[in-house]
């Protein structure tokens, strides 16, 4: 008997911050049935998961390459860098999809201007500056059109 | 349908064993959190899979009492050791009970999918003790055809359980007529990894014995 049915398999997910985005996610892979691990280097930061979270958590520097190993993070089948700083966020998604070869990596990003960095690696981003200024903007020409 | 057991105090350690072995709905699940209830549990019915977390301090027992406990009542079915990764000394101490496998937290899903194929094969082989029953019946009438053959089995057993003394003991029987030397030094061997191993304490005598 082997465990290969694709509909049925459970992924292993790495989520890096563990505030108040990176606490819904993991809470939402955990409740999907995916095994979960989550980085933070502040171990307070844990309280924010939910009581039936069941993944693993890891207190440390999440830009540590040994940090990274512990976490196996190469065997990760989608990697979430949701710390609240841009510069750790790239730094972290670079060293996640160059040394450890993890391909499916997205990251935060919260100014605008740093947008073209992570583009240029290749590296998936979610930006809220861009998401809220793209729906007010579209609020502005609902109302310039009535 | 596989039954498995888990052992330990870590909700999220034996809630991810679960949810990924569930996902085949012939396994049946079953978890502890302390190692004399899972002890009783096992005399009633043997598992066909065992996760123990090493960490597991609950009770008059801890993770490895409990394995000197299933190795001393002979019980056969595989067993995998929980550990964190800074516990390697633990997990060395763990190999000496014959466990087929250990998993560091965090672990995958496919880390516990591999383990899981690899006991339910192990399942399927005949177990250690009748291996060795098996071998030491063919050595006693052993004739100069088989010699190879058996050789090369014992030499595997050796590869598989390197931390066990039975391989030396057989080995010992083995070459006890053809270089007595060798089987008094697997003899010592076997009886260094396990000073109450009775049947390799009275052929070495013996040997000394006769010398």
């Amino acid at each position: 008997m082997n465990f290969k049915n694709p509909f049925k398999k459970s992924f292993y997910y790495v989520v890096f911050g563990c505030g108040r985005l990176g606490s819904i996610i993991a809470n939402e892979l955990s409740a999907k049935g995916h095994s979960v691990v989550v980085i933070d280097r502040d171990e307070n930061s844990f309280e924010n998961l939910s009581f039936d979270f069941t993944g693993f958590t890891l207190v440390g520097e999440a830009n540590e390459i040994e940090q990274m190993k512990e976490a196996k993070i190469e065997k990760a089948n989608g990697v979430f860098v949701l710390t609240p700083d841009d510069n750790t966020n790239i730094m972290i998604a670079l060293t996640v999809k160059k040394y450890f070869n993890v391909d499916n990596v997205i990251a935060r990003v919260y100014n605008p201007k740093n947008i073209k960095t992570f583009a240029k690696h290749k590296i998936e981003i979610v930006c809220p500056t861009m998401l809220a200024s793209n729906r007010l903007k579209k609020f502005i020409s609902k109302g310039e059109k009535e | 349908m596989p039954l498995i057991y888990i052992l330990s105090e870590e909700r999220n350690v034996s809630r991810n064993i679960i949810t990924i072995l569930e996902k085949d709905d012939n396994n049946s699940i079953k978890s502890f959190t302390e190692p004399d209830e899972i002890l009783n549990e096992i005399r009633n019915k043997k598992p066909d899979l065992l996760f123990v977390d090493l960490k597991v301090s609950k009770g008059e027992l801890n993770g490895i009492s409990l394995l000197d406990k299933l190795k001393r009542y002979d019980y056969n079915f595989p067993v995998v050791v929980v550990t964190s990764l800074n516990s390697i000394e633990a997990v060395k101490k763990a190999f000496q009970y014959n466990v087929i496998d250990y998993i560091s937290i965090p672990f995958t899903p496919d880390e516990i999918t591999d383990i899981f194929n690899k006991a339910m094969e192990i399942n399927k082989e005949p177990t250690y003790n009748e291996k060795i029953k098996d071998l030491k019946k063919r050595i006693e009438f052993m004739n100069a055809e088989d010699n190879k053959e058996l050789e090369d089995q014992i030499k595997s057993l050796f590869y598989k359980n390197p931390s066990l003394p039975q391989p030396h003991y057989l080995y010992a029987l083995f070459m006890k007529n053809k270089n007595p030397n060798i089987a008094i030094k697997n003899l010592k061997a076997s009886l260094a990894l396990d000073p109450n191993f009775k049947e390799a304490r009275i052929v070495l005598d013996e040997m000394e014995n006769n010398k």
